[in-house]
């Protein structure tokens, strides 16, 4: 918790609109509409775009390994781009996930692959047991002594359009976790998902070559976590911002009983809450970042940008249906795609109530 | 200015004032006195103008003042809240007479000053106000009912807004003023509120009178100017906390400045348990076992991540406006309205924690009736300065774009429905 605070500089804000343009110009609605509609095949000519013309993919992966040497600051802003836009490329399982399970693997193993995801030439996909709690690695994915991956990834993000592959596993010769590349794609099965941006897939490993990249801890296992945590507020908090500048627009031209509607102050009021929600969030994903970026322990913050974005934009989201009127739940109107997004946001890496517990338990560790 | 001449700068205000103090400060001086001293040389406001008791310093040079007065000990000008807003509006508004009369007693602690601008009638609508202020040659006579008058009854001088036109809009017929508290036309009576305290006053006014030159600008210009007064109010004013630490300490001035500032802050001794005390939720619940409550748990890391939200919110905020951004969301408002959400939640988790315990007050109570005095309190937080409806009104009216509710109050202020009883 620092006393000072703390606000973006030039370059970061120019960057900010850069990504934002990019996402605006490459990735729009009708655009992401469309992607869906096929299916959400990888739009490969954006995806190296991104990495081409913004670095995005590698902001946060040091120069020597291809990245832009930036960090979670940097990651953040364009997560919240991203949710903003809602753009439906695997950024979070390939760019995040992956990427910073690299990074945390370090060594010269894994340099080969961040410079593959770096440049966008590469996507990757993550294999672990569980989405919801670090402390459930290990429990099902294992590596036998021969070098085979065996077991489920019940739930993986980006699996579809991934043709890079790590797992989290346990060693089981030493009974350690471990960081492991696979030699042969996995067979992916695609699971009906909620969130039409970012589909999951249920992946059976029997017996698949793989090499050891590191060996990692709980403590990295945790850190991945909040990481991860950290790049999700920033794309909540973009997401939510959209949805509500959406929302008061609506609420500026939309008729009824002889007023503008944006008049009433049974709706402007819901507005208003959603907006200070959202600029708490706002604080506390930046400061989180900053705190990542540091290098400094970041459980506490991770907890509490992840539980306040999340609670956040689903308020955000359920305005944004809620004063639409019946506008709001039909298909053809956009806010069920960020309904769906927030809600995948939302339960990723830990609910907010697994969070607040995360964060007690944490300040209780560390009192 | 580059760093270098800041440094430059503070080193040479630093000598001048550290000499200055040499000669003149000591502990054994009698309160007033040093006060008059402090005014005659211009340290006790150095941010007002130099016509009137200043330097003229910028917010930075004054910063350097209060430092350096902090380091040794220094005891300033009296700087309660009411009499900050009426400071400031008599330097931005006020005639030469009004500021030569009211401004260096002010500053030296000779006079206490309260604000009369609710009314029963008018809360969250001020300018519906129905205080009347007749004409009577060169003076006004006084008639109506004002409330929530914070140290109204040790004030010596308050500043009121008053109607002076019934047919004009509501928002064009009124007049401030200053009026004098001390006289046989003026009543204050304590209002207890439902935490126990008494901390406002209710003020009657029957044919008071008020001197022509104790009206502040023209006659009709009192909304105009009761916004710089409210501007001034919602940003806070901050009393300087450091310098109460000062009333510790052993030494003649230092005890009449105790007395001083107990008198001051006696109104005000409740207001940490209005905002919830959520720095007492995890050494509350350690103390009963019940942080191993999963329920409370969750509602204590509520109250300590919106809490930590909005205070890195204000920081972030006001470090953008030091980079010279203008993406800065005028966060007054959103503040306040984070401030009740807070205050709200924290009251949750500590009737959790109490469980059966948050039923007994005072003495009886655990943590010295604290819990009590949070659960009575905190309903204040969301009407104070602005209720949350207003602060939602200001959210999405000014920062959202949002259009107005339509109005019934424009036309003749005679002709708008008002509470039944006020004229």
């Amino acid at each position: 918790m620092s006393e000072t605070g703390f606000a973006f500089s030039a370059e970061q804000n120019q960057f900010r609109d850069m990504v934002s343009g990019f996402f605006a110009a490459r990735s729009p609605m009708g655009r992401v509409r469309e992607l869906i509609g096929l299916g959400l095949p990888l739009d490969r000519d954006t995806w190296q775009a991104l990495a081409r013309e913004l670095g995005a993919q590698g902001i946060h992966v040091p120069e020597r390994a291809g990245g832009s040497g930036f960090g979670a600051v940097e990651l953040g802003i364009v997560m919240e781009e991203m949710g903003r836009h809602l753009y439906p490329g695997p950024f979070l399982s390939s760019a995040v996930m992956t990427t910073s399970a690299l990074l945390a693997a370090g060594g010269d193993a894994a340099e080969g692959a961040l410079v593959a995801l770096s440049s966008g030439d590469r996507v990757g996909a993550l294999l672990i047991d569980t989405l919801d709690d670090p402390a459930l690695l290990g429990t099902g994915l294992s590596v036998s002594d021969t070098g085979r991956l065996e077991g489920t990834a019940p739930l993986v993000p980006g699996a579809a359009n991934a043709d890079l592959w790590l797992a989290i596993a346990r060693d089981q010769p030493s009974g350690r976790l471990g960081l492991f590349q696979l030699n042969d794609a996995p067979a992916c099965q695609p699971l009906g998902s909620l969130d039409l941006t970012r589909p999951l897939s249920r992946v059976v490993c029997a017996g698949l070559s793989c090499v050891r990249l590191a060996h990692i801890d709980t403590a990295t296992c945790e850190r991945l976590w909040d990481e991860w945590n950290v790049a999700l507020a920033h794309e909540l908090v973009g997401a939510a911002e959209a949805l509500l500048a959406g929302t008061i627009e609506y609420l500026k031209v939309r008729v009824q009983f002889g007023r503008v509607i944006g008049s009433f102050q049974a709706l402007k009021h819901r507005c208003a809450d959603v907006l200070m929600e959202v600029e708490l969030a706002k604080a506390l994903a930046r400061e989180a970042a900053r705190t990542i970026a540091a290098g400094l322990p970041a459980r506490g913050a991770a907890a509490m940008a992840k539980s306040q974005a999340a609670d956040a934009a689903m308020h955000a989201a359920r305005a944004a249906i809620q004063l639409r009127g019946g506008l709001g739940f039909t298909w053809e109107n956009d806010t069920h795609l960020w309904f769906r997004r927030i809600k995948s946001g939302e339960m990723l890496f830990g609910s907010p109530a697994q969070q607040r517990e995360w964060l007690v338990a944490h300040l209780e560790a560390t009192a | 200015m580059t760093e270098a001449d800041d440094s430059a700068r503070e080193r040479a205000i630093r000598a001048e004032l550290g000499a200055w103090l040499d000669a003149e400060w000591s502990v054994d001086r009698p309160l007033r006195e040093w006060r008059e001293t402090l005014v005659a040389a211009g340290w006790a406001a150095p941010a007002w103008p130099k016509a009137w008791h200043g330097r003229d310093f910028s917010h930075a040079e004054t910063m350097v003042v209060s430092r350096l007065f902090r380091e040794r000990g220094v005891v300033g000008a009296a700087s309660t809240g009411p009499r900050s807003l009426a400071a400031e509006t008599l330097l931005a508004h006020g005639s030469d007479s009004l500021k030569q009369r009211y401004l260096r007693p002010l500053l030296t602690g000779e006079h206490s000053w309260c604000q009369l601008f609710s009314e029963p009638g008018s809360g969250s609508d001020l300018a519906g106000l129905t205080t009347r202020a007749e004409r009577d040659g060169s003076r006004y006579v006084i008639n109506g009912q004002k409330v929530w008058n914070t140290s109204a009854h040790h004030a010596d001088f308050g500043i009121l807004v008053a109607r002076t036109d019934w047919d004009l809009p509501k928002h064009q017929g009124i007049s401030y003023f200053v009026i004098d508290m001390r006289q046989p036309g003026v009543e204050v009576r304590p209002l207890r509120q439902m935490n126990g305290h008494a901390s406002f006053n209710e003020v009657f006014m029957t044919d008071a009178i008020v001197h022509e030159e104790d009206r502040v600008g023209a006659e009709g210009e009192g909304w105009r100017i009761a916004q710089t007064t409210l501007s001034f109010e919602r940003s806070g004013f901050g009393r300087d906390r450091a310098a109460d630490a000062l009333a510790t300490r052993t030494g003649r001035i230092y005890a009449e400045y105790a007395e001083e500032v107990r008198i001051a802050m006696e109104p005000y001794r409740w207001y940490p348990q209005r905002a919830g005390r959520p720095d007492l939720l995890l050494s509350l619940a350690r103390a009963n076992g019940r942080i191993n409550d999963p329920v409370v748990r969750q509602e204590i890391a509520r109250a300590l991540t919106l809490a930590e939200g909005a205070r890195l919110a204000t920081s972030q905020a006001e470090a953008r406006r030091r980079s010279g951004s203008s993406d800065v969301i005028p966060g007054g408002s959103i503040g306040k309205l984070a401030a009740s959400v807070i205050a709200r939640q924290c009251s949750v988790a500590h009737t959790l924690i109490a469980g059966s315990h948050s039923l007994l007050a005072g003495d009886d109570a655990n943590a010295q009736g604290l819990v009590a005095e949070i659960l009575l309190s905190v309903p204040a937080i969301s009407i104070a300065g602005g209720t949350d409806e207003i602060q939602r009104n200001i959210i999405s009216e000014r920062v959202l774009g949002l259009p107005k509710e339509p109005r019934f109050d424009t036309g003749s202020f005679r002709d708008i429905p008002r509470n039944p009883g006020r004229a």
